[in-house]
C-alpha cells in the first residue's frame, strides 16, 4: 500500500513538473490584401472633458439623435452627456444602481438607457427620467453551473437587438479538458419577458490547450448586419456569426496576413495563472484578436489583431495591432498595420461612428479625450 | 553526548531569539539598494503606493491616506509617502481629494523607481525605517494581515 501511494506522488510530482505540449492555431489562409484602403484621417475628434472626469474611461458611448450628438461615458456612479457641439455636460446620477465600479457598464438609447452594475450583478432597464422600469439578476447558477461573469465595459459593450438584451463574459482560468457548453459567454435578455438565458461556447481549441486562462479567454462581440452577432475570440482566426435567438450561424475567416499561427502555453496551468509576470509575458509572445466591430454606415467588419511585443521590461503593455477590414459578404478588403504610434492608441476606447473607426490617442492634456479616425479611401 | 545535546539545544535557541530578516524586507532592501535609493535619517515610516487613480486597485490604501493625511504634511519629517506607477496624475489626485501635493511630505515617482518588481508590485508597501535603513517590509495585499491598521497605530502615537 505504501508503495503504491509513493509510486502515485511521484507520478503527480512528475506529470507537475513537465512541460505540456504546444498546440498551434495555424492560420489557414494568410489572407494578402492591400493595406491602405483604411487609413489614418488627418482630423480628429477631441471632446474637453473639464478637470474633473476621467480621461480613460472605461464604458463610454458616442450617441446621435435628433437632439444632437454625445459623447457619453460612465464616471464612478454617474452618467455624462458630453454635448460635441456646444461642450455642455448633463449628469445623470446612477446611485440607484448600486456601486458601478470595474467592469460596469451602460448602453444608452435616448428613451431606454441599460445599466448592469458589475458589483451586484445586475442589469438594469431605466426610462428617460432615470426610473428603474426593471431589473434582472443575470449571475444565474440554475442555468449553468458556470454563469456568464457579464462584463459591460466598452471593449465588450451591451448589444440590444429588440427585444433582447445581450452582454457577454469570459471565463478565467484554463478551459483545457473541459466541458465547454458549461462555461457560456454570453448572456441575453428578453426583456419583455424577463427571460435570461446563456449561450455560445468557446471554439474547441479551447478545450484542446491551455491559452494563459486570462487575456486569451476575452470574448469580444458586436451587432452584425440582418440583426446577427458576431464574436471574437482571441485565438481563432475566424469570427463567429450567431442569430438573435442565439443559434449558430456561420464561422467567416477573418484572419491576420501577419499572424501565422497562435500557440497555446506550454507552462503549469497553475503557474501562469498565478504569476502575473509569467502570464503577461506568455501573452505579448503571441499573435491574437481583439475586438470586432461592425459599421452599419458602410457595410463593414473591423477586426482587431494584435501581434508580439518583442522588447517589454515590465509594467504596462501594448501590443503592435493591425486592423483587418471585411464586408457584409465575407470578404477581406484590407488589412492596415498600425506600427509607429500603437502605444498611444486606446483599444480599450474605439467606436464606429458615421465619421469612421474612432479610436482614442493618449494626449499630455487630460482634460481633453481625443480619437484619431479611420476611414475608408 | 548529553553535553552535546545541550549544545546543539542551547545553539537552536540562540538562532530562533536574534532576529533575522523576512525575505520581503531583504527584497526590497537589496532593490531599493540596487537602486541607489536613499531615505532621510529622520524618517520612520515610508508608505509607497502604487496606481492610484487606477479604479478599485488599491481602494484600502487611498482610503487610508485621505483618512491621515495630517500625519503626511510637509512640516513633519517622520512619515512619507510615495505615488509610482501612476498612470494618470489627474486622477491620482481626484482620488486624493488633492489638486496638489505640494502640502504633503511625499514624492510623485515618475520614474517608477520605487515601482516592485513580480506580482507584489501591484500592492501598496509599508516600510519601516530607522537611521535611513529599511528595518522591515510589508506589502498589503489580500494575503497579509492589517498592515495598514498597524501603520495607523503607529503614525497616531
Amino acid at each position: 500500500m505504501n508503495k503504491s501511494l509513493l509510486l502515485l506522488l511521484c507520478i503527480i510530482v512528475l506529470c507537475s513538473c513537465t512541460n505540456k505540449s504546444i498546440y498551434p492555431i495555424d492560420n489557414p489562409f494568410l489572407g494578402n490584401c492591400d493595406s491602405t484602403f483604411l487609413y489614418r484621417s488627418d482630423s480628429v475628434v477631441r471632446i474637453n472633458i473639464g478637470g474633473y472626469l476621467n480621461p480613460n474611461p472605461s464604458a463610454s458611448q458616442f450617441y446621435k439623435d435628433s437632439f444632437g450628438s454625445y459623447y457619453i461615458m460612465l464616471d464612478e456612479n454617474c452618467l455624462y452627456l458630453l454635448d460635441l457641439n456646444s461642450g455642455k455636460q448633463v449628469k445623470k446620477d446612477l446611485s440607484c444602481c448600486g456601486r458601478l465600479n470595474n467592469y460596469s457598464g451602460f448602453l444608452y438609447l435616448g428613451d431606454t438607457l441599460f445599466v448592469y452594475a458589475y458589483k451586484d450583478k445586475i442589469a438594469f432597464m431605466l426610462n428617460k427620467n432615470d426610473d428603474i422600469m426593471k431589473k434582472w439578476l443575470v449571475k444565474d447558477k440554475s442555468l449553468s453551473e458556470h454563469p456568464v461573469d457579464v462584463e459591460a465595459i466598452t471593449d465588450f459593450p451591451m448589444l440590444y437587438i429588440p427585444p433582447k438584451l445581450f452582454m457577454s463574459g469570459s471565463s478565467l482560468g484554463s478551459l483545457e479538458g473541459k466541458d465547454l457548453q458549461k462555461y457560456p459567454v454570453e448572456c441575453s435578455i428578453d426583456i419583455n419577458e424577463s427571460i435570461i438565458s446563456y449561450s455560445v461556447e468557446y471554439p474547441e481549441q479551447y478545450r484542446l490547450a491551455d491559452f494563459g486562462g486570462v487575456y486569451m479567454n476575452n470574448v469580444y462581440h458586436s451587432v452584425a448586419n440582418d440583426g446577427n452577432i458576431v464574436y471574437s475570440f482571441p485565438t481563432d482566426h475566424s469570427v463567429h456569426f450567431y442569430s438573435d435567438d442565439m443559434s449558430y450561424k456561420k464561422s467567416v475567416y477573418m484572419g491576420s496576413r501577419y499572424s501565422d499561427v497562435i500557440n497555446s502555453s506550454n507552462q503549469n496551468s497553475m503557474e501562469l495563472f498565478k504569476d502575473k509576470e509569467q502570464r503577461i509575458r506568455y501573452y505579448i509572445s503571441q499573435h491574437s484578436y481583439a475586438r470586432v466591430l461592425y459599421d452599419k454606415y458602410r457595410g463593414l467588419y473591423y477586426r482587431i489583431a494584435q501581434h508580439p511585443l518583442l522588447d517589454w521590461d515590465g509594467g504596462n503593455f501594448v501590443k503592435p495591432f493591425s486592423i483587418i477590414v471585411m464586408n457584409e459578404e465575407g470578404e477581406l478588403l484590407c488589412e492596415t498595420p498600425i506600427v509607429e504610434d500603437y502605444s498611444s492608441l486606446n483599444l480599450h476606447n474605439m467606436h464606429v461612428t458615421e465619421e469612421g473607426l474612432l479610436i482614442q490617442r493618449k494626449t499630455k492634456d487630460e482634460n481633453v479625450i481625443e480619437f484619431v479616425k479611420y476611414v475608408i479611401e | 553526548m548529553r553535553l552535546f545535546k545541550c549544545i546543539v539545544v542551547s545553539q537552536l535557541l540562540l538562532c530562533a531569539c536574534t532576529n533575522i530578516d523576512d525575505n520581503v524586507t531583504r527584497e526590497v532592501r537589496t532593490l531599493y539598494d540596487s537602486r541607489g535609493i536613499v531615505f532621510d535619517k529622520n524618517l520612520e515610516t515610508c508608505l509607497v503606493l502604487p496606481e492610484v487613480g487606477c479604479g478599485g486597485c488599491i481602494d484600502g490604501a487611498v482610503y487610508f491616506l485621505n483618512k491621515n493625511k495630517e500625519f503626511y504634511r510637509k512640516e513633519q519629517r517622520y512619515n512619507m509617502f510615495v505615488l509610482t506607477a501612476v498612470t494618470s496624475p489627474k486622477m491620482a489626485l481626484r482620488s486624493l481629494n488633492e489638486v496638489s501635493l505640494e502640502q504633503y511630505y511625499c514624492i510623485w515617482d515618475s520614474t517608477n523607481l520605487y515601482l516592485s518588481e513580480g506580482n507584489n508590485a501591484i500592492y501598496p508597501l509599508l516600510l519601516y525605517l530607522k537611521d535611513g535603513k529599511i528595518m522591515k517590509a510589508q506589502y498589503q495585499s489580500p494575503f497579509t494581515d492589517d498592515v495598514l491598521g498597524a501603520l495607523e497605530k503607529t503614525i497616531k502615537r
